[in-house]
Parts: C-alpha cells; sequence; structure tokens
C-alpha cells in the first residue's frame, strides 16, 4: 500500500513496539529489534530533510538503506547517533531510548561516516588503539587481522599519507573492532577498488552469521541487491519502500522482450490483464511490463509467429529507478505494479 | 599511549608547546637578559614621557626606569597576548575545528560523554598553557640571575607567572567559542576580537578616564600588569579571571551539549 508521511510501511515488524518506545519505555521494546526509529523527522529551517520515517532493523540482518544523495540517508544516519536532535519523533537502539541512553547505546555501534576524516597526524595502528580505548576494549589483535584481511599498505604510516582507499579501509576497521551489536555504515564502499568491495561484503556477512547487525546505506545497487537482507528506499526524506531484496524483486513486472516474425503493433497488447506497459523494445522488439497473469498473456503473444523472445526479472536497481524517475511512462507503470497507491504516485510524479 | 581524549589532545598538542615553550623561553631570557645593556636608555624615555603615558606603558608609575619598569613594558604587558596566540589556536580548534575537519561526528559517535570530551580537552590544553608559562617564567628568572639584574627573582616569577589566571579566563572564553560557533575561522576571529578589543580599551583607559566604567567588565582591567613585583596581589582579580573562565567554560559544556554536528 502507499506510504504517507508516519504511515507504518512494515508492519509485520513493527509489532507493537511502536508505542512503547513513543513513550520513552522503549527498554521493553522485543528483543528482535535492534533499531526502531518513530516518526522520525528532521527540518533545517523549511527544508525537511528527513520526513516522518518509521524504520524497524532486526537482529542479525543486513539493512540496506537507499537513496541518491541528498536522500535523507545521512540525516537518519546522524540522528540514530546523536549527532543531530530530531525534529520529532524518537529512535531507540537495543531497545532503549537513543536521546536517553546515548553514551550506552553507542557502546555497541560501530560507524563509519559517509564523508569520512580521520586524523591523519596519527598512524592507523594508534588510530585503532586510541578508538577501541574509547570502546573501553582492547580489540587491537581483531582490528589487526581485519587491517590484514583489507591489505591496509602500511599500518604505521600516518593516515595522511594513505591513499583514500586506504583511509575508507581504517575507517572500515574502527568501525568494526570493537565487535559492535548493530555497526551503521555510511556508503562503505566508497573509494574501494571492486575486489576490496567484495571483501568487504565477505566480511560484513561473516559479520552478520555472528550475530553482528548491518545498517548499511549506499546509492549502489548492486552491492544492497548482493549483501542486504531487507532493503528501505528513501526518496527526498521519506520511505517509499521497506522490504526484503527477493520481495521486491517478486513484486515487481516481469520485461517480455518478443521479436515477431511479422510487424504487430505493441498497443494490442495494452488491455491485457497484468499488463503495465507496453512499447517498442531494441532491436525491433517489443517490450511488455506484465505484474500478473502471465500465462494468459503468453498465450496472446504466441498466437503470433515468434523469433525472439527473452523474459527478464528486473534488477533492483530498475526497481529503485521507478521510485526516482520522475517523468515517463515506465516509472509510473513500474510504481504501479509495485503497488503505490495512485495519490502516492501523484506525488512522485510532482 | 592514547587513551583517552585527554592524552590524544596533550599528543596533538606537543608541537605546538613545544614552539612555544621554545620561543618563549629564548624571548624571555633575552628580554631580561639584555635589560644592564638598556637600562639608561630606558630610564631616559620613560623620563621624557608624560606621567599618564609612562603609567600607561608600565602600569605602576613607581616602576618607572626600574628593571621592574623595563620588564613590565618589554616582557609582561605582551606575556598575555604570546599567551592568548596559543589559546586562541588550540580553543578554536578543540570543538570547531574537529568539526571543520570532520571529525567531531566521529568521536561523538564513541561512547564518550560530550562533558567528559570537552573537559579532557580543556584539562590537556591547560597543561600546556602551564607548561607555556613555565617555560616563560624560567626564561625571565634565568635571564635575570645570569645578566645579575638587581630585582627579586621569586616576585619576578610570580609576577609572569600571574598571566595564568588570564589564561583560564581565555581558556574558558575560547572554548566557548569553539563549542557556540560553527567554524573554527569564527571562534577564532571571535576569541581574538575580544582579546584585542580589550587591551586596547584597558590601555586607552589611562588617556581616557571615562572609558574606566566599562574597562571593568573586560579581562584586562583584572590582569595584574607586572604588579606582584613591587605590590601584593589583587587576590580578588586573580579570583575572579579564574571564575569567569569556569562560568564561560559551563557555557561552553552547555553549547558543546546542543551542538548539531555539520553534514
Amino acid at each position: 500500500m502507499g506510504n504517507q508521511p508516519g504511515q507504518r510501511i512494515d508492519v509485520c515488524a513493527r509489532a507493537a513496539t511502536r508505542e512503547r518506545a513513543e513513550d520513552g519505555v522503549a527498554t521493553q521494546a522485543p528483543i528482535e529489534s535492534v533499531l526502531i526509529t518513530n516518526k522520525l523527522t528532521k527540518n533545517f529551517g523549511s527544508v525537511v530533510a528527513v520526513d516522518h520515517i518509521d524504520l524497524d532493523i532486526r537482529r542479525g540482518e543486513i539493512f540496506g538503506f537507499l537513496g541518491p544523495n541528498g536522500a535523507g540517508k545521512s540525516t537518519t544516519i546522524r540522528m540514530l547517533l546523536g549527532l543531530i536532535r530530531p525534529t520529532s519523533g524518537s529512535a531507540s537502539i537495543f531497545g532503549k531510548d537513543m536521546r536517553k541512553y546515548g553514551n550506552e547505546i553507542r557502546r555497541g555501534i560501530g560507524y563509519l561516516p559517509g564523508e569520512l576524516a580521520l586524523y591523519e597526524n596519527l598512524s592507523a595502528r594508534q588510530y585503532f588503539e586510541y578508538t577501541a580505548a574509547l570502546y573501553g576494549v582492547d580489540n587491537i589483535d581483531f582490528a589487526l587481522a581485519i587491517s590484514d584481511r583489507l591489505k591496509i599498505s602500511d599500518l604505521d604510516a600516518s593516515i595522511g599519507s594513505l591513499s583514500q582507499g586506504n583511509k575508507q579501509k581504517v575507517g572500515i576497521v574502527q568501525a568494526l573492532l570493537h565487535k559492535p551489536a548493530l555497526v551503521i555504515l555510511d556508503e562503505p564502499t566508497n573509494a574501494l577498488d571492486p575486489l576490496m568491495r567484495h571483501e568487504l561484503y565477505e566480511i560484513l556477512l561473516l559479520a552478520r552469521d555472528e550475530g553482528m547487525t548491518v545498517f548499511f546505506s549506499s546509492h549502489v545497487l548492486a552491492e544492497a541487491e548482493r549483501i542486504c537482507d531487507r532493503v528501505a528506499i528513501i526518496r527526498e526524506g521519506q520511505l517509499i519502500r521497506v522490504g526484503r531484496v527477493d520481495e521486491l524483486k517478486e513484486t515487481a513486472p516481469k520485461r517480455l522482450l518478443v521479436r515477431f516474425a511479422e510487424p504487430v503493433e505493441p498497443q494490442s497488447f495494452a488491455d491485457l490483464a497484468g499488463v503495465t506497459k507496453v512499447g517498442p523494445g531494441k532491436d525491433g522488439r517489443v517490450e511488455l511490463m506484465v505484474r500478473e497473469n502471465l500465462d494468459e498473456v503468453l498465450r496472446v503473444v504466441t498466437q503470433h509467429q515468434i523469433v525472439d523472445f527473452d523474459a527478464q526479472d528486473l534488477s533492483l536497481e530498475e526497481i529503485f529507478l521507478g521510485y526516482y524517475e520522475t517523468e515517463g511512462d515506465a516509472s509510473v507503470d513500474l510504481a504501479e505494479a509495485l503497488d503505490l497507491e495512485p495519490r502516492e504516485l501523484a506525488v512522485e510524479q510532482s | 599511549m592514547m587513551q583517552n581524549v585527554f592524552t590524544k589532545t596533550l599528543y596533538d598538542l606537543r608541537w605546538t608547546v613545544l614552539a612555544f615553550v621554545v620561543g618563549l623561553l629564548g624571548l624571555a631570557f633575552f628580554i631580561v637578559y639584555i635589560y644592564p645593556s638598556v637600562a639608561n636608555a630606558q630610564g631616559n624615555m620613560l623620563g621624557g614621557l608624560d606621567p599618564e603615558a609612562a603609567k600607561a606603558l608600565v602600569g605602576n608609575v613607581a616602576l618607572a626606569g626600574t628593571p621592574e619598569g623595563y620588564i613590565n613594558i618589554q616582557l609582561i604587558s605582551f606575556a598575555p597576548l604570546f599567551l592568548a596566540v596559543f589559546l586562541i589556536i588550540v580553543t578554536s580548534a578543540a570543538i570547531a575545528g574537529e568539526d571543520d575537519a570532520k571529525t567531531l561526528g566521529t568521536l561523538l559517535a564513541r561512547p564518550v560523554p560530550r562533558w567528559r570530551i570537552l573537559s579532557e580537552k580543556a584539562l590537556a590544553i591547560c597543561l600546556g598553557m602551564l607548561v607555556i608559562v613555565a617555560a616563560l617564567t624560567a626564561g625571565a628568572v634565568l635571564g635575570a640571575w645570569i645578566a645579575g639584574v638587581d630585582i627579586s627573582l621569586p616576585k619576578l616569577a610570580v609576577a609572569v607567572a600571574l598571566t595564568v589566571p588570564f589564561g583560564i579566563w581565555l581558556l574558558g572564553f575560547g572554548l566557548f567559542c569553539s563549542a557556540l560557533f560553527g567554524s573554527r575561522m569564527v571562534a577564532a576571529l571571535i576569541a581574538t576580537g575580544v582579546v584585542v578589543f580589550s587591551y586596547m580599551l584597558n590601555s586607552s583607559t589611562e588617556f581616557v578616564h571615562s572609558l574606566e566604567q566599562y574597562n571593568r567588565f573586560w579581562p584586562f582591567y583584572y590582569y595584574a600588569w607586572g604588579q606582584p613585583m613591587t605590590d601584593p596581589i589583587k587576590w580578588v582579580n586573580v579570583g575572579v579571571l579564574c571564575l569567569a573562565g569556569l562560568i564561560f567554560f559551563a557555557l561552553a559544556l552547555v553549547a558543546f551539549h546542543r551542538r548539531e554536528v555539520s553534514g
């Protein structure tokens, strides 16, 4: 269903915890939810950066927080960490209200900022020692093990002399070194080469298997598709979709690309039930977006002589773009296929 | 080695403190050491001045033409400004500087309360300031001792060391500006403006007496200006500066607690 600001999106996961967090009695929230936000909102003057966001992140999942730059991802994360105050709404982490128990909560959180800046006069080793000391742990060996896996070039050189990629690796290690229950990574693969991205994915998957919860913001859809259990899509400060990656893909339409032996008018398929879009594809093909009733659509299509046929699932990126394209029929139809209300469509189109 | 914000701040300050220690120790030593060579010139200069002007320069006219007067003009009247340069550099860097450098967000994401971060930074800066004042004092005393200047060395030491209450005031005020303002540049400019204005105001009151009523609201009014070399210490003034420093530090805690980390 469509989601107006503040409307609940992921009802099954939210359970009765919302009201408890709202009342500031968040300590009684079910243990399954590691992070819950309740109508979290942030205004900067007249600009609404984050608009009534409801999130529910569960223990042991990798949760992707997807949106382009400026959508409100980093602002949401900074509110979750207590770096900025919400204009309204609340957030509870580990069942405790963030504003009341900030320091206690932060002990269990690892954080990698999107715009990473480190103390450039320190070496990576010094930085890890300092970070570990602030968390009150002695996990240097663990930090060194991750560093080794990420192949940080020189742990004793000043951070200022490291490449951007190596700085990003240092940032990743400092977020993980105290083995936090929840790690919040804001665009973690920035500046990493493909091999190191793969290594980071492996580390995060391993961390999840050991019970760590990963909250992961990104605008790179391929990585979210690869490692996230669930994703939320944020657009102009509003959550417009939350769900499992496979659910999103399942509920998205299938793309059929058909090349006929004789010219066929694409619009002749437009009235078929379940067809959300038709039009000319590449190389003289006809493209159909089919959300349901595939059997009947295929029956009609095969009444014509077919030279070539291809059926495709939409990638998460295409689904994602469906929410962001503000012009063109494809986005409208795709959004319709994803169960958005006409009213919300109107908002998106505006 | 770096076990907390205090030790990390000390580590960051080490070269700055060392530079000020070497520079001010050498400067204080040199200024006092050459006194026997310039004593006559100093006496002639002050003797030719209007008494009010001499008072503006040496603070206490009784010091004119004496080693105390010379040291007052050449060293002690500038000592708080030397200290101000150090304090404005490091206090503006403490919060606003970290925010500018984008390291503040990561620091505040650690499980360390903001009051503790600011207190540990203040403590480290205070320690750095004390080391610098100690070097300034040592330089002056060493210069006087080696050159055989006819002056009470303990009183000279106390006179130089009385820059500390002024430093405590500026430490508090500087941290307040750093916690309140969004950028290091703004925080440093505000603190510098207040110090310079207060210094100029205090100097001007010797000539423009109508300004005296305003002077008491500014820190240099309470600075000792070398007085301990001839008169008892005004502990009230010391207390006022220290208290004002603590009040500004408390305001800095409030401002830092309410601060939103820039994107």
